[in-house]
């Protein structure tokens, strides 16, 4: 009897499947119902903020709405890039068998959705679905722009984590590439809203054209960073100098990825806060000029929570933490843990301080100076506290970053964390500094008791996967 | 459909995994792969599946070369890596629904033929409905198994069928691979397990030092069935008992 395979299977029906079953994964893709309640509420978090969006945009004179519409814009890859909160990020990251009866372009299309179409990616989608429909009447452009934002942000920010993820496990030469690709791909960003923001085209399509160009270009970014590391990570378990070289069948996956990893890369988390810091400063700055406080405060609003949850969750905290209480080497650095939890909401303060300062009107120049003094020592001691751990912590954090047990933060205390930073949002821009800075420390802590808490549960089964 | 290789190289960095391997595997038949650890059993059925390029060399199937009818052959395969075989996001059913779209069967082509499966393989069908990811290492192979055959391919590529499998349900998974076979029909096993095997498979390749000191028909290899499959493979692959004195030694 003949195979009932047919050589040509439906594109169609399987790109419906693989977005369907993306958006189950996003939605309720853990057995934790508590993460899953924590989404829900972050979506409606998220389009209450749409609605105001696209409030802004409707009562807005001309004059006004092409600063409002390019901060609009800038609030899309602030979401992307943030939405590490939820990480869905694995590696292989192929969801296509390699022996399926497909052509290779299909494959890398249908992996390229399943890639990109991320927490963050449908939190950016449901931003643009709604401010899009709700301005309508104002033409196309914020829903084509929006589209090709996505599509390149989320290709941007895949490909970075990718790369960082093998570089861990792999210990490829990931910095070189994001150094060189992802910079140029950062610029090519930026730029975007600097030309709109200076008016320095002319059309709305021109605009969009080279939107369209830079999204070609962060795709591209996303492919070639895949097929390398896919390529290293082979490479890197048959090298010469690694254990798995001569016994693959005998070393256990766990081991062989221990044993594999070669360099840190843990300076990439130095690039995240000063990327958000930049983001945030160039917000403040433009709303200082042009904007009413509450729709300054409004644009703002997301920026603040998503970095500072972003940060503690997928950035040092979760996996120092975890590695530091598996390693006997690794608690006697326990300490340093503490330390570094304290650098991220320094550096946040002193974003929001300097932006308060600027709306009341009490903004000084030597301000800036203490503002760049804060700045070295926090960036020292992240490094400090989330770099300079003894081998065997570093190989378990690459092995705690390839389990699945980084999801089971609980979902309520992520979005009681979340409504703790909008609080101390409103504070700071009130200027009710000493309760903001409090309310940041009680945050810190909140965050440092809940994350021990949940990794408690899972680490003597990730201990027992390690050294069985 | 008969499978064939010609010349088949690979190296991992300075390691020769497969150096010049060619032969021939008639249609109809069970091939059970034996080799050590790292003899390259999995690098072969990768290549096999065109999963791994070859450094030179070519896989033939149905007197076809793989790389001119890659799609073609590929529909008519069936495929069990030894991991990384489910994805762990995804349910039982949401796996069984996207393998079917991978092959283009509609679901009333297969709807009796994957009850029977289901219902062979597992007692609760449930489970089905949890992600993968929650499921055992046995339920995992078993789900695996009827991945690779949803289509009823005419050749089948095995890796490791039987590791994590309980004895019972590696008892189903040999009974149901005697049900599967027929004279239009290959399928090549991987396996450490010299007791499956040895139930199961009409031939017998070794796979040694990136060669096959043997390759034949199961009675050839145990001599007419006087000696054990595990004798035998020990005659190739490892002639000399190693010393234990020193060892013994160094562990009083």
């Amino acid at each position: 009897m003949e195979s009932i395979a047919r050589n040509k299977p439906s594109l169609y029906r399987l790109t419906i499947f693989v977005l369907r079953t993306r958006l189950r994964l996003i939605i309720s893709g853990t057995d934790n119902t508590a993460l899953n309640i924590g989404r829900i509420l972050l979506i409606i978090g998220l389009i209450f903020y749409s609605i105001a969006s696209a409030a802004i945009l409707l009562v807005s004179d001309d004059a006004q709405r092409s600063l409002y519409y390019v901060l609009i814009m800038s609030s899309i890859p602030a979401i992307i890039i943030s939405s590490g909160v939820f990480p869905v990020l694995k590696l292989p990251s192929s969801v296509v068998p390699g022996y399926a009866p497909l052509p290779g372009k299909q494959v890398g299309m249908l992996n390229l959705i399943y890639n990109l179409f991320r927490p963050g990616t449908l939190y950016g989608l449901i931003f643009l679905g709604v401010t899009s429909s709700l301005t309508y009447s104002q033409g196309p452009w914020l829903f084509i722009d929006g589209l090709m934002l996505i599509i390149a942000t989320s290709a941007l920010d895949f490909a970075v984590k990718q790369t960082v993820l093998a570089a861990q496990t792999h210990g490829i030469r990931g910095l070189k590439l994001l150094i060189a690709a992802g910079a140029v791909n950062s610029v090519g960003l930026g730029l975007y809203f600097v030309m709109y923001f200076f008016e320095m085209l002319t059309s709305p399509l021109i605009y969009s054209m080279y939107l369209l160009l830079f999204t070609i270009s962060c795709v591209i970014y996303y492919t070639y960073t895949v097929e390398l590391t896919e390529t290293a990570s082979t490479t890197s378990i048959f090298s010469n100098d690694s254990v798995g070289s001569k016994s693959i069948g005998s070393v256990s996956a766990a081991s062989r990825l221990a044993y594999t990893r070669k360099h840190s890369t843990k300076p990439m988390y130095l690039l995240i806060p000063a990327f958000n810091l930049i983001i945030g400063l160039y917000i403040y700055f433009l709303a200082e000029e042009t904007m009413s406080e509450v729709f300054a405060l409004m644009l703002a609003f997301p920026l603040l929570p998503f970095t500072y949850v972003h940060n503690n969750f997928w950035g040092f905290f979760r996996e120092t933490w975890l590695a530091v209480r598996l390693s006997p080497a690794g608690r006697k650095t326990k300490w340093r843990i503490f330390l570094g939890a304290v650098w991220l909401p320094l550096l946040l303060d002193a974003v929001s301080s300097l932006g308060a300062l600027i709306y009341s009107g009490q903004f000084r120049l030597y301000h800036v100076g203490i503002y760049l003094l804060l700045i070295p020592p926090v960036m020292l001691l992240s490094y400090w506290s989330s770099l300079r751990f003894p081998r065997k912590v570093n190989a378990l954090i690459a092995i705690n970053q390839m389990t699945t047990f980084r999801n089971n933060t609980s979902g309520i205390s992520s979005f009681v964390i979340v409504l703790f930073c909008y609080f101390i949002s409103f504070l700071m821009v009130l200027g009710s500094y000493g309760i903001a800075i409090t309310a940041a420390v009680l945050v810190c802590s909140l965050t440092a008791w809940q994350i021990q808490k949940c990794e408690v549960n899972s680490h003597y089964k990730l201990q027992a996967e390690f050294y069985k | 459909m008969s499978l064939a290789a010609r010349n088949i190289t690979k190296t991992f960095g300075q390691l020769q995994v497969l150096d010049n391997l060619s032969f021939d595997f008639p249609s109809g038949c069970i091939l059970g792969l034996l080799g050590n650890n790292g003899a390259g059993k999995s690098t072969l059925i990768n290549i096999m599946c065109d999963l791994i390029r070859p450094d030179s060399g070519e896989v033939i199937i149905n007197g076809e070369k793989f790389e001119t009818h890659s799609l073609e052959i590929r529909s008519k395969m069936g495929v069990l890596p030894e991991t990384g075989l489910l994805n762990t996001d995804l349910s039982g059913k949401e796996q069984l629904e996207f393998a079917a779209l991978l092959y283009g069967i509609k679901p009333s082509d297969i709807g009796e033929q994957l009850d029977t499966m289901l219902n062979y393989f597992f007692d609760d069908l449930s489970l089905l409905s949890r992600r993968c990811g929650t499921y055992s290492t046995g339920m995992r192979k078993k789900l695996g198994l009827i991945l690779a055959f949803l289509h009823k391919p005419t050749v089948a590529l095995l890796d490791e069928p039987f590791s994590g499998l309980d004895p019972a349900s590696a008892r189903l998974v040999i009974n149901f691979l005697k049900s599967y076979q027929r004279e239009d029909r290959s399928i090549l096993i991987s396996s450490h397990n010299l007791s499956y095997v040895q139930q199961i498979s009409t031939h017998i390749a070794v796979l040694h030092e990136g060669t096959f000191p043997f390759m034949g028909t199961h009675e050839d290899f145990t001599e007419d069935g006087r000696n054990q499959l595990e004798n035998s493979l020990f005659e190739l692959i490892m002639p000399n008992e190693k010393d234990t004195n020193d060892l013994k030694r160094v562990l009083a």
